[in-house]
C-alpha cells in the first residue's frame, strides 16, 4: 500500500466530510430511484466504512508501468488537484440548475473516502499519439468466499495537457478466484486547450462484481475533442454515471456506449444503468451521445441522459440518442433522455427507440436460407456492431457469416 | 434608366464551422436595365449565389464597400422585405422548409405584400391554378408545409410559380436549371422566357449552359474570385462551353 | 399582452341561475368562510344536498389532503405560495361582488377589443354579466341531446339526478390519493360538467362548457366526468382562448374520462388563465377494447401550469393520443405533459407536445410511456417541439420511456429544440412579408397541427392571441 501523503489524507479528509453532508442515492433523484443498491447499502449504512470492510488492492498500470499515486513532494501532482477544483468551481458557476435534482449523492464520495492510493496520468504534448494500456487490477490478500464481498475503490486523474493527443484503452482486470466484489470508482479526464483523447473502456475477468459503480467527470477545454467508446453490463447491479462538461469554445464531446445485459437463460434479475449529464456552457460546443441497449434474460436496463445549455453557448449542438432491443419477456428498460435548454441559437434533439429486430430484414435473411436462430444472431450482432464502429479505436471485425445492416435509412 | 447599377461591391460571409466572416465579394460591377436577361457564370465559388443573397440582403451577409442602386433608390438601406416589394426577387437554389405554413397561405400573403392590397380568395385561387397548371404542380401542393419534404424540382418549380404570381422587376435565378432533368428544364424555362415581358429584367445564375437552348441571354458575365472578370454577348457561353472558364477569363 | 395590466376581477353574475335555469340550493351562506376544515366540508355537502357517501368520500380526502406531501417533481417553492387556510373552499355567486361593466377597468376593456371580442362575450369574459347569445343555442342545443338520451349537466346536478350512474365512476380513474391536489379537490370540489353519452349515440357538435359556464363552473375545484358508453362518441371542450381573470389564485380541478368499448372520447382545454393563477389539473382517461381517447391541451395562461393528461389503454385494440401546445410567456411557467399506459396489446399512442417559450418564459414537458408486461404488438410515438424565441427563455423535456414487454413493441420518441431558423425568417421576408409578420406566420406554422383540430372559432382566437402575445417578441 502506497504511502499517504499530506495532500492524500486532506483529499480523502474532505471526501469523508463530504459523505456526511451528501443525500443517499435514491430520492428524488430519477437516475437514483430504481437502481437495487443492496450490496452497496451496507456502505451507506456504516460511518467508518474503512475497518469494517474488506478491502482490496487497486493497482493501475499504464503500458505495463504502475501508475505513480499522487505524492505532493513532486510539483506537477499537487497542481493537477488544484487544476481540478478550478474547473470544477467554473463548472459551479456556470451550470444550469434544476429544482429537486439531486447533483451528487454519497456515492460520489465514497471512491475518494476509501481509496488506498488515487493514482495519476499526467499526458503531455510530446507524448501525443501514442496509445496508452491502462490495466487496473484489482486483487486481494484474502480469499473470504463467495458471500462476502471485497471493496474496491479505484480512482484515477488522467490530465491531458494543452494540444496533447492520446488513445487511452483501460481494461478492468476483475480477477479469476470465485470471489464476489464491490466497486465504487472515479475517475477524472481534464483537457486542456486543443487536446484530444479517445477513451475505451472495457471488462475482463470471470470474478463477480456483485454491484460496480463508476463515476467518470471529464472538463473540456478549448477546442478539446472526447471520443469515448465503452462496454458495459456485466455487473449484476451496475451504474455507470457520466458527467461530462463542455467549457471552452468548440468543445467536442461524442459518448458511445454499448449497454449489454442478461444471460440467456438465467433468471436472475441483474441492473445496469447509464447517467449521462453533459454541461455545455461555451459557444460552438457540439456533444453527440449515443447508446444502445441489448436486454436479455431477465436484465433490467436504465439511461438517463441530460444536455443542458444556458445562456452564453450559441452555435452549440447537442444531440443523444437511445436505441433498446429487448430480447426477452421478463427484460425491461427504462429510458429517460432529457434536455434543459435555455441557449436559442443551438440545435438540439434527442432520440429514444425501443424495437423488436426488424421483421422486414428478418423476413430477406429467412428467404435466403438463414434458419430463424442464427437470423436473430446476425440481426443482434448488427445492432450493436453499428455503434463498435463508431467508437474510437474500434476493431471491426465481421462475424463469418454476413451480417446485414438494419434499418439504415432511420440513421 | 439602368434598373439596377452594382459599384464595387465587396462583401463577407460568415462561416459558422469556421467561425468567421470570409470576404467572398472583392468589388463587383454590373448595370442591368429594364427588360435585359443577364446570365451570370463561373465556377463554384465564385461568389455568384453571394452576389444573389448580397441583393437580396441575407442576414449573415455583410457589405464591406461599394453601393447598389435599385430603381435610383440605394438597395443596401433597405430590409429584404422593402426590397422585395419594391419588385426584387429572389428564386432560391435551397429554399427553407416552414413546417406547418400551408403553401396556398404563403403564396397568398407573399402576392397581397407585392401588390399591397388584399385580394379575394377566389379570383386568387382561379389565378394560382392557372399558374399551376402551366408549370405541372399538382393541386394538392397548395394544401402542404411549404418546401416540407418537396424534392429538389419540385422545389424549383414553387419558386418559378411565386416568381409568376409575384411579377417582380428584376428576377434572379439562383441555379435553377441545376438538378432539373431535361423535360423539367425545358417547361420551367420555357415558362420563364415566355413569361418575361416587357420591362421584367432576369439575372440568371448558372455554371451550364443547358438553358441556353430556351432561353437567349442579352449579355453573359463571367465571375471569378469574387468579381465580374468578363462580360459580352451570348457568344461569351459558348465559348465557355467548348474551351472553358480558364480560357475565357484570359 | 403587458402581464402588469392584469387585475383581479371578482365577480360572476348572480342572474346565471336564472338566465340557466339551474337548481339553486335553497340556502344561501350568509358569510364567507376561508380555510378547509371538516366543518367547512360538511357545510359544503349540506349545501349540496348530497348523500352520505359523498360526505364520507370528502372527509376522508381531506385527511388524506392533509397526510400526503407535496408532489416531488417540481421546485417547492412553486407550492410555497399557496396558504390553504386563507382560500375560500365554497362561496356561492350570491357571496361574490357584484360588479358593473363600468366598473371593468379601461385597459381590460381594450384588450378584448384588440382581440375582437364581441360585445356580449366580453362581458363574460369579464365576469361581468351573462352570455346573451349563446343563451339560445344553449337551449335548443340541449332539447336535442334530451331526445338522443344524453345527459349534460353541471356535475352538481349529476349528482343529485344521477346517482347511481355517476357513484359507478365518480373517482375511479383518480382516487383521492392520487396526489395531493387531487385529494384537495375530493375534499372540496365544486362545479364542473357531468356528461353521459348511451350507447352508440354520436354527439357531432361538440359540447361546451362555455354555454353553461356560472360561478360553480369557473371555481377552483372543478371537478368533470365524461362517460362515453359502447360505440358513443363525443368532443367536450372547456375553457377558451381569451384571457379569463380570476380572482381564485390557486386552482386544482380532476377530469376522469371513460371511453367504454369501440367509444371515441375527444376532451379539449384552451386554458388561459390570468397571470395570478397556479393551475394543476389532474386528467385521467381509460380507453378499453377498441376505444380511443383524446387529449387536446392548450396552455396559454396561468403563471403556473402543471397538467398531465393520461390515458390507460386497457382493452385490445386501444388508442390513445395527446396533442399539447403550451406558450410560457415572461414570469409564466408551463410544466406539462402527457402520459400513456399501455396495458393490453394491439395497443397504439400518440404524444404530440409543441411549446414556445419566450421572455424569459419556461416550457417544461414531462412524459411517461409505459408498456407492462402482456402488452405485446404496441406502436408508441411521442414528438416534442420546443421554441426559445430569446437566450433568456428555457425549454425542458423530462420524458421517460418503460418498456417491459418484448413481443412486437415499437416506442419511439423523439424531441428537438431550437430557434426561429434565420433561413426561413429571411425567406418569408424576401417575399415581402414584414419581419414581425413573418415571425408570426412561423410560430403559426409550428401550432398548426394543433390548432388544425379546433372548431373555427377557437382557432381564430388562438391565433390572433399568438399573434398578441408576440407583439414585442421582435426586436
Amino acid at each position: 500500500m502506497a504511502a499517504d501523503t499530506l495532500q492524500v489524507n486532506n483529499i480523502q479528509k474532505e471526501a469523508q466530510r463530504q459523505l456526511a453532508s451528501l443525500p443517499a442515492p435514491g430520492a428524488p433523484d430519477e437516475a437514483w430511484r430504481r437502481v437495487p443498491l443492496e450490496p452497496i447499502s451496507v456502505l451507506l449504512r456504516k460511518q467508518n466504512v474503512a475497518s469494517q470492510i474488506k478491502s482490496g488492492n487497486v493497482d493501475i498500470y499504464a503500458n505495463n508501468t504502475l501508475l505513480p499515486p499522487l505524492d505532493i513532494s513532486v510539483t506537477e501532482v499537487s497542481s493537477v488537484v488544484k487544476r481540478w477544483g478550478e474547473l470544477e468551481s467554473l463548472r459551479l458557476q456556470n451550470r444550469l440548475e434544476r429544482p429537486n435534482d439531486i447533483e451528487q449523492n454519497q456515492l460520489f464520495a465514497y471512491p475518494l473516502a476509501y481509496a488506498q492510493s488515487i493514482y495519476h496520468l499526467q499526458i503531455a504534448a510530446e507524448d501525443s499519439s501514442e496509445t496508452i494500456q491502462i490495466d487496473v487490477r484489482l486483487n486481494s490478500d484474502e480469499t473470504v468466499g463467495v458471500s462476502t464481498p471485497i471493496y474496491y475503490f479505484p480512482v484515477l486523474l488522467i490530465h491531458a495537457e494543452k494540444n496533447s493527443s492520446a488513445s487511452i484503452r483501460i481494461k478492468l482486470h476483475l480477477g479469476e478466484e470465485n470471489q464476489t466484489a464491490v466497486m465504487l470508482s472515479r475517475t477524472v479526464l481534464i483537457l486542456e486547450d486543443g487536446a484530444s483523447v479517445d477513451y475505451q473502456d472495457a471488462v475482463a475477468g470471470t470474478n463477480r462484481i456483485t454491484a460496480g459503480y463508476q463515476l467518470e467527470q471529464a472538463y473540456l477545454g478549448r477546442d478539446a475533442k472526447l471520443r469515448i467508446g465503452r462496454e458495459i453490463g456485466s455487473f449484476e447491479t451496475g451504474m455507470h454515471d457520466g458527467r461530462y462538461a463542455l467549457q471552452g469554445r468548440g468543445a467536442h464531446l461524442e459518448e458511445y456506449t454499448l449497454m449489454q445485459a442478461g444471460d440467456t437463460g438465467s433468471s436472475d434479475r441483474t441492473f445496469c444503468g447509464q447517467k449521462s449529464v453533459v454541461e455545455q456552457y461555451a459557444p460552438h460546443t457540439m456533444s453527440n451521445v449515443e447508446t444502445r441497449s441489448i436486454l436479455d434474460a431477465a436484465a433490467h436496463g436504465m439511461f438517463v441522459g441530460t444536455i443542458k445549455i444556458p445562456t452564453g453557448a450559441p452555435g452549440s449542438t447537442g444531440h443523444e440518442q437511445h436505441r433498446s432491443l429487448l430480447l426477452s419477456p421478463q427484460s425491461r428498460i427504462e429510458s429517460l433522455p432529457e434536455l434543459e435548454i435555455v441557449e436559442n441559437d443551438v440545435s438540439c434533439s434527442h432520440g429514444s427507440t425501443v424495437t423488436e429486430l426488424d421483421p422486414e430484414s428478418r423476413y430477406y435473411l429467412e428467404s435466403r436460407g438463414i434458419s430463424r436462430e442464427d437470423t436473430r444472431v446476425l440481426l443482434t450482432a448488427a445492432f450493436t456492431d453499428q455503434l463498435r464502429s463508431r467508437m474510437p479505436g474500434a476493431q471491426f471485425e465481421l462475424n463469418e457469416l454476413e451480417y446485414v445492416e438494419e434499418e439504415s435509412s432511420s440513421e | 434608366m439602368p434598373l439596377l447599377t452594382i459599384r464595387n461591391l465587396a462583401s463577407t460571409v460568415y462561416d459558422a464551422a469556421e467561425e468567421q466572416d470570409k470576404q467572398i465579394l472583392n468589388g463587383v460591377d454590373l448595370d442591368i436595365n429594364p427588360g435585359e436577361i443577364h446570365m451570370l457564370m463561373g465556377t463554384n465559388g465564385s461568389g455568384k449565389s453571394t452576389l444573389a443573397h448580397a441583393l437580396m440582403g441575407h442576414p449573415h451577409h455583410t457589405v464591406t464597400a461599394g453601393t447598389v442602386q435599385y430603381k435610383d433608390k440605394d438597395l443596401l438601406a433597405m430590409k429584404p422585405d422593402e426590397r422585395a416589394r419594391a419588385g426584387l426577387y429572389l428564386a432560391f437554389q435551397y429554399p427553407a422548409a416552414i413546417p406547418g405554413l400551408p403553401v396556398a397561405t404563403f403564396l397568398k400573403k407573399a402576392t397581397e405584400a407585392r401588390r399591397n392590397e388584399e385580394i379575394s380568395v377566389r379570383e386568387f385561387q382561379k389565378e394560382l391554378r392557372g399558374l399551376m397548371g402551366e408549370l405541372e404542380i399538382p393541386k394538392s401542393f397548395l394544401g402542404r408545409s411549404l418546401h416540407d419534404g418537396f424534392s429538389g424540382g419540385e422545389k424549383k418549380r414553387m419558386e418559378v410559380l411565386q416568381l409568376n404570381l409575384l411579377k417582380p422587376s428584376l428576377a434572379i435565378l439562383d441555379e435553377t436549371d441545376s438538378g432539373l432533368d431535361i423535360d423539367a428544364l425545358k417547361l420551367l424555362f420555357s415558362n420563364i422566357r415566355e413569361k418575361t415581358s416587357e420591362g421584367r429584367s432576369l439575372l440568371i445564375i448558372s455554371h451550364y449552359d443547358r438553358i441556353l437552348d430556351y432561353i437567349t441571354p442579352d449579355y453573359v458575365h463571367i465571375m471569378q474570385a469574387g468579381k465580374v472578370v468578363r462580360s459580352g454577348g451570348v457568344e461569351l457561353s459558348r465559348f465557355i462551353h467548348s474551351e472553358g472558364f480558364e480560357a475565357a477569363v484570359h | 399582452m403587458n402581464n402588469t395590466q392584469r387585475e383581479h376581477l371578482s365577480s360572476i353574475n348572480s342572474d346565471y341561475e336564472e338566465l340557466y335555469g339551474f337548481k339553486a340550493s335553497s340556502d344561501y351562506m350568509e358569510s364567507a368562510t376561508r380555510g378547509l376544515s371538516e366543518d367547512v366540508v360538511r357545510e359544503i355537502s349540506k349545501m349540496k344536498n348530497e348523500p352520505q357517501w359523498m360526505l364520507d368520500f370528502r372527509l376522508d380526502a381531506l385527511a388524506t389532503f392533509h397526510r400526503m406531501p407535496d408532489p416531488q417533481w417540481i421546485d417547492a417553492s412553486v407550492f410555497s405560495s399557496i396558504n390553504y387556510d386563507n382560500l375560500f373552499y365554497y362561496a356561492r355567486a350570491t357571496d361574490k361582488q357584484f360588479n358593473d361593466w363600468d366598473d371593468v377597468p379601461e385597459h381590460i376593456k381594450e384588450t378584448f377589443d384588440k382581440l375582437g371580442v364581441p360585445e356580449a362575450e366580453k362581458k363574460f369574459l369579464a365576469g361581468a354579466s351573462a352570455q346573451f347569445e349563446s343563451e339560445v343555442v344553449y337551449h335548443h342545443m340541449q332539447e336535442e341531446l334530451e331526445k338522443q338520451g344524453v345527459i349534460f349537466m353541471d356535475i352538481d346536478s349529476g349528482l343529485q339526478q344521477h346517482e347511481e350512474l355517476f357513484r359507478r365512476y365518480f373517482a375511479s380513474q383518480v382516487p383521492m390519493d392520487d396526489n395531493k391536489f387531487a385529494a384537495l379537490n375530493s375534499a372540496a370540489w365544486s362545479g364542473g360538467s357531468f356528461i353521459y353519452i348511451p350507447p352508440g349515440v354520436k354527439v357531432d357538435i361538440p359540447l361546451q362548457a362555455y354555454f353553461r359556464i356560472n360561478a360553480e363552473s369557473m371555481g377552483q375545484f372543478e371537478r368533470t366526468l365524461i362517460i362515453a358508453d359502447k360505440g358513443a362518441s363525443v368532443h367536450y371542450i372547456e375553457g377558451c382562448t381569451a384571457p379569463v381573470y380570476s380572482s381564485d389564485s390557486f386552482h386544482t380541478g380532476v377530469i376522469e374520462l371513460f371511453a367504454m368499448e369501440g367509444a371515441s372520447l375527444r376532451y379539449t382545454t384552451i386554458q388561459n388563465w390570468s397571470n395570478n393563477v397556479l393551475n394543476l389539473v389532474t386528467q385521467r382517461a381509460v380507453a378499453h377494447k377498441d376505444a380511443k381517447v383524446e387529449w387536446m391541451d392548450g396552455n396559454l395562461g396561468a403563471r403556473t401550469t402543471m397538467k398531465y393528461p393520461a390515458v390507460s389503454l386497457v382493452g385490445e385494440g386501444a388508442r390513445g393520443r395527446v396533442l399539447s401546445i403550451g406558450y410560457a410567456n415572461d414570469i409564466q411557467r408551463q410544466d406539462a405533459g402527457a402520459k400513456v399506459i399501455h396495458a393490453a396489446p394491439h395497443t397504439s399512442s400518440t404524444i404530440t407536445a409543441k411549446s414556445i417559450s419566450h421572455n424569459g418564459g419556461r416550457s417544461s414537458y414531462r412524459g411517461l410511456v409505459k408498456v407492462l408486461p402482456g402488452a405485446s404488438d404496441v406502436t408508441s410515438n411521442v414528438n416534442c417541439d420546443a421554441l426559445l424565441l430569446d437566450d433568456r427563455s428555457r425549454s425542458d423535456t423530462y420524458p421517460t420511456i418503460d418498456v417491459q414487454e418484448n413481443r412486437q413493441v415499437n416506442v419511439a420518441h423523439e424531441a428537438s429544440v431550437g430557434k426561429i431558423s434565420d433561413e426561413a425568417l429571411f425567406y418569408l421576408m424576401s417575399r415581402g412579408i414584414a419581419e414581425e409578420e413573418a415571425l408570426f406566420m412561423i410560430v403559426n406554422g409550428f401550432i398548426e397541427e394543433f390548432a388544425k383540430e379546433l372548431p373555427m372559432e377557437y382557432a381564430v382566437e388562438l391565433n390572433r392571441l399568438i399573434q398578441l402575445e408576440m407583439e414585442g417578441a421582435v426586436g
